[in-house]
């Protein structure tokens, strides 16, 4: 507080007085005892300055209405009524929210998440268990150490402003963009040794799969870009423009990836990020005045040009796919899941197309498990062709190995069924509804399109990963981690991390709403 | 004046007064006492505690703004404290209808 006095003190018609040091002392006294009310020190600067400039413009009247220089602070700190009381009524409308409940909230789907894989691998029996943990020994458990990290950093997020990032904001979203070009580096192989350090760090202390934040995490580039527009645009930004930035990383999202086999579901989603982001890079210029182009125009006519091309690509995806002629690239994603599910005649087409192309059908089990689990049976003992061929393969061993410790939707409806998950998700989703309305409450227009793009970014996970499990969308694994349930196996708590840093940052919005 | 005539209509004081034009807190209160002819005198701890109130509703929202050569904090009415704006000077419309009916009063 001492430095505060000398910072702010602005009196500068006192100070040329001698008796300055009493009348001085008098505001300050004043000043002190009403900021110390309030309980959230950030505030307490703000609210000085402001009661301090009434109290000098008080004094500046009185003393040209004839009073003396002591008088007139006496008078002017007198009309400021009672400290502790406006103190208090200060400190309740800048207390940062209580935000215990649903960081609680999360913690418990968490534990419900850990639960389900102890019981999961409790159950796991005979040749099953045997296989894949003799495969994978020790891996199958729950990481302790980073179960604990993975918490702090949710306490972390949580109770820690999201205001004070807002500046770094542009850079952040600077550094997300270099990412495409990186995961490009990496998936190609140029400069594989730079990108490998980076590439692992993450996974290397938390698990989860290679290329951990250029790859499958573009979805957060939502609320990064979302924050950049609102930051960059210097006054409150225009929610047409925010939800175009928020649209165009969705669409990027939905790679059905299986038209052909040179370029892959990588080949494709690299394709499509690199081409978001020279068109982001674009737009920017253009808002900059980099380039000289009419800036609403340009924005709108580059996004939904942006948007159409994915649309005619998804199209022309599916026409291929419906010719069933090259759609065996990668067994549970695209559109192929969606017709073996609903079709016999299919399943048999599409053994037979496995053969043809690979000399084998060892895709084939695997996507008869895929349905069998579709109809909510217990797995575990009952998959007959699955146990068959994991004893045969390695490779089956892997993806049954996947399934369990990626948390994969698929398995743990048919453990638990699909009614209890189902209701789990559901309670997921209103609880995740309810802690953005709650983020949506407040002035501060970079929180609540912060909130909003964050809470949109897990609704929409939550909503594709289920859809996915019951077939309904092409498959895409880059967006199959459930919040919370996503990576409850043992490898991937970098997307334990991920998630509850989302979820973390939701509520730190809220707590902090109105608070800066 | 008896002063609890004038707490239940603080807020649409407030947003009138900014409708017209952004202010600091001290302008306020002495373009308040001018417009009513010194029959409303805001108390200061009365004052800012509820412009903090309605920032955080979002019916207001302040910025750093400079006068007679020393910076302020001013307050700005936004789109959301307009509709509450009108919305108050509905109900205090029907209020003092209501009034002036029982008292049975007219409007010279």
């Amino acid at each position: 507080m001492g430095r505060m006095n000398k910072e702010n003190d602005k009196d500068n018609v006192l100070r040329r007085d001698g008796n300055i040091t009493e009348e001085t002392d008098r505001k300050l006294q004043y000043l002190s005892r009403l900021t110390e009310q309030l309980q959230y020190r950030p505030v307490r600067q703000k609210i000085y300055r402001e009661y301090e400039d009434h109290i000098d413009d008080e004094t500046e009247y009185r003393i040209s209405t004839g009073m003396t220089k002591e008088e007139a602070v006496e008078a002017a700190v007198e009309q400021m009524g009672d400290p502790v009381e406006t103190g208090k009524a200060l400190d309740q409308i800048h207390r940062p929210e209580k935000v215990l409940l649903p960081w609680l909230g999360v913690l418990f789907v968490l534990g419900l998440g850990m639960a389900l894989v102890y019981y999961i691998q409790r159950d796991m029996q005979g040749q099953l268990w045997s296989l894949v943990s003799a495969a994978y020994p020790g891996r199958i458990h729950i990481n302790r150490i980073d179960l604990f990290l993975c918490i702090i950093i949710f306490t972390a997020v949580t109770y820690f402003s999201y205001t004070k990032y807002q500046k770094f904001s542009v850079w952040a979203g600077l550094v997300l963009m270099i990412t495409p070009v990186w995961y490009f580096m990496h998936r190609t192989g140029m400069g594989e040794n730079i990108c490998q350090i980076l590439d692992d760090a993450v996974p290397r202390i938390l698990g989860g799969e290679k290329g951990w934040i250029a790859r499958r995490y573009y979805l957060l580039y939502v609320p990064i870009f979302g924050l950049m527009i609102s930051y960059w645009k210097g006054k409150p930004h225009q929610l047409g423009k925010s939800l175009l930035a928020m649209a165009l990383p969705l669409v990027l999202s939905f790679d059905p990836a299986v038209t052909d086999d040179e370029l892959g579901s990588w080949g494709n989603f690299t394709f499509w990020t690199i081409a978001l982001y020279l068109v982001f890079v674009f737009v920017m210029a253009v808002q900059l005045e980099i380039i000289s182009l009419p800036k609403r125009r340009t924005t709108w006519i580059a996004g939904i040009t942006f948007v159409l091309a994915k649309g005619i690509y998804m199209l022309y995806d599916f026409a291929v796919v419906c010719h069933a002629q090259w759609s065996v690239y990668y067994h549970h994603t695209g559109w192929n899941i969606m017709f073996t599910f609903f079709s016999e005649k299919r399943r048999q087409e599409y053994s037979t197309l496995w053969k043809t192309l690979l000399g084998e059908d060892s895709g084939v089990p695997l996507l008869l498990f895929h349905v069998q689990i579709m109809q909510g049976i217990k797995w575990i003992g009952t998959s007959d062709v699955l146990t068959q061929k994991l004893a045969q393969d390695q490779a089956s061993a892997d993806q049954v190995y996947l399934y369990i410790t990626y948390g994969d939707l698929n398995t743990l409806m048919a453990y638990v069924g699909i009614l209890p998950v189902v209701l789990v998700l559901g309670a997921l989703t209103a609880f995740t509804v309810w802690l953005v309305r709650r983020a949506w409450r407040q002035s501060n227009r970079t929180g609540r399109l912060l909130g909003t793009s964050i809470g949109f970014v897990i609704l929409f996970r939550i909503f594709y990963a289920t859809a996915q499990a019951f077939s309904l969308t092409p498959g895409n694994h880059y967006l199959g981690l459930i919040p919370v349930f996503g990576g409850i196996g043992t490898e991937d708590y970098s997307g334990i991390a991920e998630t509850l840093a989302l979820y973390g940052m939701l509520i730190s919005i809220y707590r902090y709403r109105n608070v800066s | 004046m008896d002063k609890s005539l004038l707490s239940g209509s603080n807020t649409m004081l407030l947003l009138q007064l900014l409708k017209d034009q952004d202010m600091y807190g001290y302008q306020m209160i002495e373009e308040l006492r001018k417009r009513s002819q010194d029959v409303f005198e805001m108390k200061v701890g009365t004052l800012y505690p509820l412009l903090h109130s309605l920032e955080k509703s979002g019916l207001l929202q302040s910025y750093e703004g400079e006068a007679a050569g020393k910076k302020r904090i001013y307050y700005q009415i936004t789109k959301d404290g307009r509709q509450e704006l009108e919305r108050k000077k509905g109900e205090w419309a029907e209020y003092a209808g209501a009034v002036m009916h029982v008292m049975q009063l007219q409007i010279d």
